[in-house]
């Protein structure tokens, strides 16, 4: 095998900047290493044309399941119908996968658009060697390698085996945004039809065999712990066999159905120490708050928002109540009028909730 | 425990479970037709919707005993010969968004097609007021039943 095999090392490196996370992929089950082209972490080919992109953000129903692997193809020249798709499992190949905040598209999109750009060269490379042309002679589209010269073409299945052994390259160029052909489409989500069959796993549908299930009973105070607990009638419930502290606060049931722990948390015995809160409610939550530091709080708002805007900076058509002068509201400002997400990060999203809160809106949403 | 025959989705299945255990554990965990979603578990959510007898109920709500010689279909058993209609119509409308809540209100709405092919704006309000969504597909759902009743709603 080559040493360059991408199957053979880690180059645990980035593209300058941008966390381009490459790595090499484990093949599980049968079939030969040599037989998938992955020269990423978030791509495989194998030689039967099937290019399978894997997501590294949960889908909980914002739509990355099928908006991450458009930008990755769209860059390698793929063809949609091709593609499969799979959800990253527990590895650092994938940096951080916590999904939230708005923020997997912009976090991914120069990741998925590199890792797509990569293996289109490669492929390109592979292409030209086989054919003996130079490279710029060939060009990527719809899963095939073109060489319009000589109308021959290849497609990325054939290529796998070649395109394995080259190197990956660090510095790859990036389509054009005019030269989109499946970032900006409105493509069906990909997952929609396992979801109207009840297929879709969800995490309550995980299983393993002989799988076990906790509840936890937890202190219904923050701050509280666990004093005694007594577990004999719990342990009367069939299929429960567990009941145990965890951490100072809950107390687990385990069983061997979801029903039977519930069962078992339902008749469970605790006895709480419910710590420095148990007193607190509503009212003396609302008396901690002074009225000399609401009146602070609204005066500044009222300060925030009085100011008119510059003239440059605020285009005619548009309708603004006011012109705040604070820099962050400047910019929710400023963004909204543009019409772009006024969240720009959850510092600024709570703050202008903030703010509306005092009735002084910054700017109208209607914006044209 | 005692031993329970129950039939589901068409055929008859043979669990043994305590007979207050409800209906959803049963099929979830017993059967593992895991489609059939927890959400409340109280049957104010609407995500755990199956059919007795062709009426729309709340599984986490109905102990086993009490559909024992009934006819129970989850969403497995919908559209048996292929994608049922309702299906179809909420992949055409993308109803859709994380879908946890979606097989519950295919059930309840192929409930609602059953009785009233169709439905006006009002009835579906009413059949689906039990079922919460909190992606808030509410109006995509609407217009799939909708679409769904101009294909024939009811098979």
């Amino acid at each position: 095998m080559s040493p360059l095999s991408r199957r053979e090392f880690v180059a645990a490196g980035a593209a300058a900047g941008a966390g381009l996370v490459i790595g090499f992929y484990l093949p599980h089950g049968s079939g030969s290493p040599k037989e998938i082209f992955s020269p990423n972490a978030y791509l495989r080919i194998t030689p039967d044309n099937k290019i399978t992109i894997v997501v590294a953000r949960s889908e909980m129903g914002q739509g990355v399941r099928t908006a991450l692997p458009m930008i990755l193809a769209e860059e390698l020249e793929g063809d949609w119908k091709q593609i499969e798709i799979e959800q990253a499992g527990a590895s650092t190949l994938f940096g951080d996968q916590t999904t939230g905040g708005s923020a997997s598209i912009r976090t991914t999109w120069d990741p998925m658009r590199k890792a797509g750009a990569a293996a289109r060269e490669m492929l390109i490379s592979a292409a030209a060697l086989t054919w003996n042309v130079p490279r710029s002679s060939c060009t990527a589209e719809s899963s095939h390698i073109k060489h319009a010269a000589s109308g021959r073409s290849l497609s990325y299945g054939e290529l796998v085996g070649k395109a394995a052994t080259l190197p990956i390259p660090t510095d790859v160029p990036l389509k054009q945004s005019k030269d989109y052909k499946i970032v900006g489409q409105r493509l069906p989500r990909v997952d929609s039809l396992a979801k109207v069959k009840g297929e879709a796993v969800f995490g309550i549908d995980f299983r393993l065999p002989g799988m076990k299930f906790a509840l936890l009973s937890r202190c219904p105070v923050i701050g509280g712990k666990v004093s005694t607990f007594d577990d004999k009638e719990s342990k009367k419930i069939s299929g429960v066999s567990y009941v145990g502290k965890i951490g100072e606060s809950a107390v687990a049931v385990g069983a061997d159905s979801v029903w039977g722990a519930m069962e078992g948390r339902r008749v469970l015995n605790v006895t709480w120490d419910e710590g420095p809160n148990k007193d607190l409610n509503t009212a003396a939550a609302i008396a901690s708050l002074s009225r000399p530091r609401r009146k602070r709080v609204r005066a500044c708002f009222r300060r925030a928002t009085r100011r008119k805007p510059p003239d440059a900076a605020f285009p005619p058509n548009t309708n603004c109540l006011s012109w705040p002068t604070r820099p962050w509201s400047r910019e929710i400002a400023r963004r909204t009028i543009k019409g772009r997400s006024a969240n720009c990060g959850r510092r600024l999203k709570f703050r202008r909730i903030a703010a509306t809160r005092w009735r002084r809106p910054l700017v109208s949403t209607r914006i044209k | 425990m005692a031993d329970i025959t129950l039939r589901v989705n068409g055929s008859e299945r043979k669990v043994s479970v305590s007979p207050e255990t409800p209906l959803l554990w049963v099929l979830r965990d017993t059967l593992e037709l895991t489609g059939t979603k927890f959400g409340c578990g109280a049957g104010l959510c609407g995500a755990c919707t199956v059919h007795v007898d062709g009426n729309p109920i709340r599984s986490c709500s109905t102990p086993v005993s009490q559909v024992v010689g009934k006819s129970v279909t989850t969403i497995e058993g919908l559209g048996a010969n292929g994608l049922h209609v309702l299906q179809q119509a909420w992949i055409a409308e993308e109803v859709p968004q994380c879908g946890y809540c979606q097989t519950g209100q295919i059930m309840s709405a192929a409930a609602l097609l059953a009785k009233t092919p169709s439905p006006t704006d009002e009835q579906i309000n009413e059949a689906m007021n039990g079922n919460l969504c909190r992606c808030g597909t509410y109006e995509r759902i609407r217009k799939a039943i909708h679409r769904a009743a101009g294909n024939g709603g009811s098979r």
